[in-house]
């Protein structure tokens, strides 16, 4: 009997200990969901004064619209501090915008970080980073940028065999990787064999060029009797290759039109091997049974189905298992795409330009893009692309890369180039830093309104004061409260209707509740932990003319005045109805209406029947009548001055009719939710009074985080001769920024805009996703002669 | 002597116990009422003291039900105690936290419902403003959709007052109402102009709708309806609807 109590107690507790907890799935946090940022910018390089100008991407696997963030938060940031903070609806899971680089920014590398309140609770490795450089105008030196970049420690080398396994006698591929602060880019690496003998001999046997990342592929035959070292460009060390082995086989992977060429060549004294897997997912999604060697195989991607994302290239023995193993971005998608044709390759001065973009081959409904058309010198190409992000995002869902990391490395490379770099990584997962899985709820998904957060202290000893009522108002012509309470660890959160947007804000603690000297505290979401990493810019060191001159070109765009960015004008929506605490006061009174009064006392007397105020003992003490009962109200009214709560009449005192022309008297026993009311005055002032009035209040929070508009760029049109701009110089490097870009499955688009005075090389560079969440990218150059 | 099945039964309970207190802010509901806090609108509304003794009933429902209440802003409260007020037509809530009656701006409300315990489905009442044929003015009441379609019937769960006795309260004369429930049926057309059926009968129907009567009654015959019920009432309205869209 004991037993069975004992077994019956303990399944009921494991039950309640094991079971889901049962908070609503719409707000968790807590369930893994996959919602990132990826912000296009039109360039990589500016000039202070100029506009950043950016299309922001949210990415998420839940097609609900409901359970996606309809906000993203954007920072442009230095060492020092946060420089500029924008706030952006999306629209269609998508905002377009800019931001204003201050004349006084100085020159450096700055970081923009965007992200969605939500992704806050994965932690801000998740967060979208791209550094951008901004040059000062005014700045003589920009040269000293270049100081950071060289290092005069040589690189690290790494090594590491395409099958895991450097082996004598064939023909293996090294990939060959840089590391550390030496600006690597583009520079030569040279193979020598050094022979064992007695004599020095130093030949070169391989050579190769490393990509702007740092790192490239070389192919070699090492042979017994030889020690191998690699020389790089703009060092004078040399780095020893890992000892060739006698025994192992080189697993040789290249794609081409969407065939993959495999090819296993064992050494003499290899295990022998006898089957070629391909693996996705843990799925086995090819075999071929090994039968000669060595051995060669074309795999067609496309016609057996081999799905998109990772795949293990694995090399089995008899007995053996798996004797060599390659990682494999199978990037091929279909042949979903879509192309960009111009009308010409070169182009006159202030000549029109036509880009043709055709989404005949989209498989997807629609894709949305942006466009930027710029000098090729702006572009950062050590910066994420679209596509590089979307793998990067892939192969840390599927194979555990630590968010940052993937993104900082994958999301910078082409395919090619992944698919190089990827030897690295090449079988050893243990190297493979995973992602922890860190999350927490204190963030809310930001799916309907935009949430602002905070905390109530008390001021003296730090304390979370509980169950304080926070009051919201905005200032306006109406009577306007959102009210909620503090929890057990003093927050509190407010989810904002787009009434709130674009305005300021101001935060109090209800002063029923005032006992202590409460001090509210605004959660920022723009502060960040992670220390700010300095940015590099591919090539720098041959941009130092061309940033000198696009310095001139801002001095002489401030000089006319010229400015391309506009706030976009749309059709307005309607906006949410205020959160009123009622629809109609009992009574309105017009002060116009009536004779000059010049105090509020004497107004209470004169004109607002009911309305008592009394001066006692130097301050004010005031009642109403209820429009109801016909007897006093319990208690002093509450007041909002211009929308502005306040329960200090003293303050008011001095208004009059000419600085008042409303009051709005709701003299009733009124609640609003749980707040108590014991009648409303509200005062409307014709110059917003509430600014000195009210600027007393202490326990005021004052936010003036506000969304910002969309812009566009808007470039001159020559069609006419006496066209508006056509006098003043067009020294444009942005010919053109297109960030609301809508291509249909079976459509065309044409944009069109005109070049400027600037000759010269242009890149267009388009960059977008389609419905089916297929990243597009596009390059291609014109020329303006 | 302790057993070693219950000491391992007894690290069960410990460790269950204290797992189930770490997520005890999941499981009490506190993420939704921190939620609701947030996202939830408030009603308002003048303090209620409407306490009129009669014969009969000024509300719909005597007890306190639980309803929902949806605003003009199209928000909507959710689980509040709710009381209808046929007599005066106004919506009545209790704060569950204050107790105190609150006569809700009726202004702000555009429908609510209150799921009363011998109905399966919730019983709505839509904020209306109708046009009711040969008036000047438009009438803003709460009304119940019986049926809606091209044409709408709708109900005004009227309480009147049919006459009064004299009682004696402490030595005091009070007049104590006799309340009787006194629904008012109106048809609405799309075009908002409402026609109040003025009895339950198919003459009722005729004299709103002329044009159809042939058709109308026609159709009632075949489907055997008499007007004599508001269900009747409401399968009469749903075929004249047919009848009126053709």
């Amino acid at each position: 009997m004991k037993l069975y109590w004992n077994i019956l107690i303990a399944f009921v507790c494991l039950s309640l200990g094991l079971s889901d907890d049962l908070f609503s799935e719409k707000f968790s946090s807590r369930q893994v969901h996959n919602e990132n940022v990826y912000v296009h910018t039109d360039r990589d390089l500016y000039i202070a004064g100029e506009h950043l100008q950016f299309k922001a991407y949210l990415l998420n696997d839940n097609n609900e619209e409901n359970l996606k963030s309809k906000f993203i938060y954007l920072a442009l940031r230095n060492d020092d501090n946060v420089v500029e903070r924008v706030i952006m609806q999306l629209d269609r899971s998508c905002s377009r915008g800019s931001i204003y680089l201050h004349d006084t920014l100085s020159t450096g590398y700055y970081e923009l970080v965007a992200h969605t309140n939500r992704m806050r609770n994965r932690g801000e490795d998740v967060f979208f980073r791209k550094p951008v450089l901004i040059v000062n105008r005014f700045d003589e030196n920009p040269e000293m940028l270049l100081e950071d970049s060289v290092d005069p420690d040589a690189p690290e080398l790494i090594f590491a065999p395409e099958s895991g396994s450097f082996v004598e006698g064939i023909d293996n591929t090294l990939l060959i990787k840089t590391s550390g602060d030496f600006d690597a880019a583009l520079r030569d690496v040279w193979v020598l064999s050094k022979s064992n003998d007695t004599i020095e001999r130093i030949d070169t046997v391989a050579h190769t060029i490393l990509n702007v990342h740092g790192f490239a592929t070389v192919s070699m035959v090492p042979d017994s009797g030889y020690a191998y070292y690699a020389a790089v460009d703009g060092t004078d060390k040399l780095y020893e290759l890992p000892e060739a082995r006698k025994s192992g086989l080189a697993l040789k992977v290249n794609e081409e039109n969407n065939k993959l060429k495999v090819e296993i060549i064992p050494a003499a004294e290899s295990p022998v091997i006898d089957r070629l897997k391909i693996m996705h997912k843990d799925n086995l999604v090819f075999d071929e049974i090994v039968y000669e060697k060595p051995f060669s195989t074309i795999i067609d991607l496309k016609e057996l189905n081999i799905p998109k994302g990772l795949l293990f290239i694995e090399a089995e023995g008899r007995g053996w298992g798996t004797v060599a193993k390659r990682p494999w971005y199978n990037d091929y998608n279909g042949n979903s795409k879509i192309t960009l044709e111009t009308d010409k390759n070169q182009y006159g001065k202030r000549e029109k330009v036509r880009l043709t973009l055709d989404g005949t081959l989209l498989e997807d409904d629609n894709a949305i893009l942006s466009v930027s058309v710029v000098k090729p010198g702006m572009i950062n190409k050590q910066n994420v692309s679209f596509e590089g992000y979307n793998r990067a995002l892939e192969l840390t869902k599927v194979s555990g890369f630590n968010h940052k990391e993937a993104v900082s490395l994958f999301g910078k490379m082409d395919v090619e180039e992944l698919n190089e770099y990827l030897i690295i990584n090449n079988a050893d997962q243990d190297n493979v830093n995973h992602d922890k899985q860190n999350f927490s709820q204190n963030y809310l998904i930001e799916n309907e309104r935009l949430i602002i957060s905070g905390r109530v202290v008390d001021g003296k000893t730090n304390v979370p004061l509980q169950e304080t009522r926070i009051i919201l108002n905005k200032p306006d012509t109406i009577i306007n409260v959102l009210y909620t309470q503090t929890d057990d660890m003093g927050r509190f959160h407010f989810a904002l209707s787009d009434y709130f947007y674009f305005d300021r804000l101001y935060f109090f603690v209800d002063a029923q509740n005032d006992e202590k000297e409460p001090v509210i505290e605004i959660s920022d979401k723009f502060s960040y932990e992670t220390p700010f990493e300095n940015g590099r810019f591919a090539l720098l060191r041959d941009k130092m003319d061309f940033i000198k001159r696009s310095q001139d070109i801002v001095r002489v765009n401030k000089a006319y005045g010229i400015n391309h960015v506009e706030e976009l004008i749309k059709e307005a929506k309607p906006v949410s109805y205020p959160p009123v605490i009622f629809s109609e006061a009992n009574r309105t009174i017009y002060t116009d209406n009536y004779a000059p009064l010049d105090s509020l006392h004497e107004i209470s007397r004169e004109i607002v029947y009911g309305w008592q105020l009394r001066g006692r003992a130097g301050s004010y003490v005031s009642r109403l009548i209820c429009g109801t009962e016909r007897k006093w109200l319990p208690g002093s009214p509450v007041y909002f001055l211009d929308g502005i709560i306040t329960y200090d009449i003293d303050k008011l005192t001095h208004l009059d009719s000419k600085k008042i022309y409303k009051l709005q008297i709701h003299n009733y026993q009124w609640y609003h939710g749980e707040m108590f009311f014991p009648g409303i005055i509200g005062i409307f002032t014709r110059n917003y009074e509430y600014l000195t009035a009210l600027a007393h209040r202490t326990r005021t929070s004052m936010i003036k985080e506000t969304l910002k508009k969309p812009t566009e760029y808007v470039t001159p049109e020559y069609g006419q001769r006496n066209g508006d701009g056509f006098q003043r110089p067009d020294l444009r490097q942005v010919l053109y920024w297109g960030a609301d870009i809508d291509i249909e499955k079976g459509r065309s688009k044409t944009l069109s805009f005109y070049s400027g005075d600037l000759t010269g090389e242009y890149l267009i560079k388009i960059q977008g996703i389609t419905s089916g969440g297929t990243p597009v990218s596009i390059s291609e150059i014109i020329n303006i002669k | 002597m302790i057993k070693p099945i219950n000491i391992v039964l007894l690290m069960y309970i410990v460790f269950s116990t204290i797992i189930f207190s770490v997520n005890i802010y999941a499981k009490d509901g506190y993420y939704e009422k921190m939620f609701l806090s947030v996202f939830e609108p408030r009603l308002s509304g003048e303090i209620y003291t409407f306490t009129m003794r009669a014969d009969g009933s000024y509300y719909m429902n005597e007890n306190w039900l639980k309803g929902d209440v949806v605003l003009i802003t199209g928000e909507a409260v959710h689980d509040k105690l709710l009381k209808y007020n046929t007599y005066l037509d106004e919506l009545i809530w209790m704060s569950s936290k204050t107790f105190q009656p609150v006569k809700v701006d009726k202004k702000l409300v555009k429908e609510f419902s209150i799921n009363l315990p011998e109905m399966r489905e919730p019983v709505v009442f839509r904020n209306v403003s109708i046009d009711v044929a040969f008036r000047d003015d438009s009438l803003n009441i709460f009304a119940q959709k019986l049926y809606e379609g091209n044409i709408s019937l709708m109900a005004q769960r009227r309480v009147v007052k049919t006459g009064e006795r004299l009682t004696s309260v402490r030595g005091t004369h009070i007049s104590v109402p006799r309340l009787e429930a006194d629904p008012v049926f109106y048809i609405v057309m799309p075009d908002n102009e409402a026609f109040e059926v003025g009895r339950l009968n198919r003459r009722a129907l005729y004299r709103i709708f002329p044009e159809y009567r042939s058709e109308i009654r026609t159709a009632l015959r075949r489907e055997n309806i008499w007007i004599r019920s508001e269900s009747d009432l409401v399968r009469a309205v749903a075929l004249i609807d047919e009848i009126v869209s053709q």
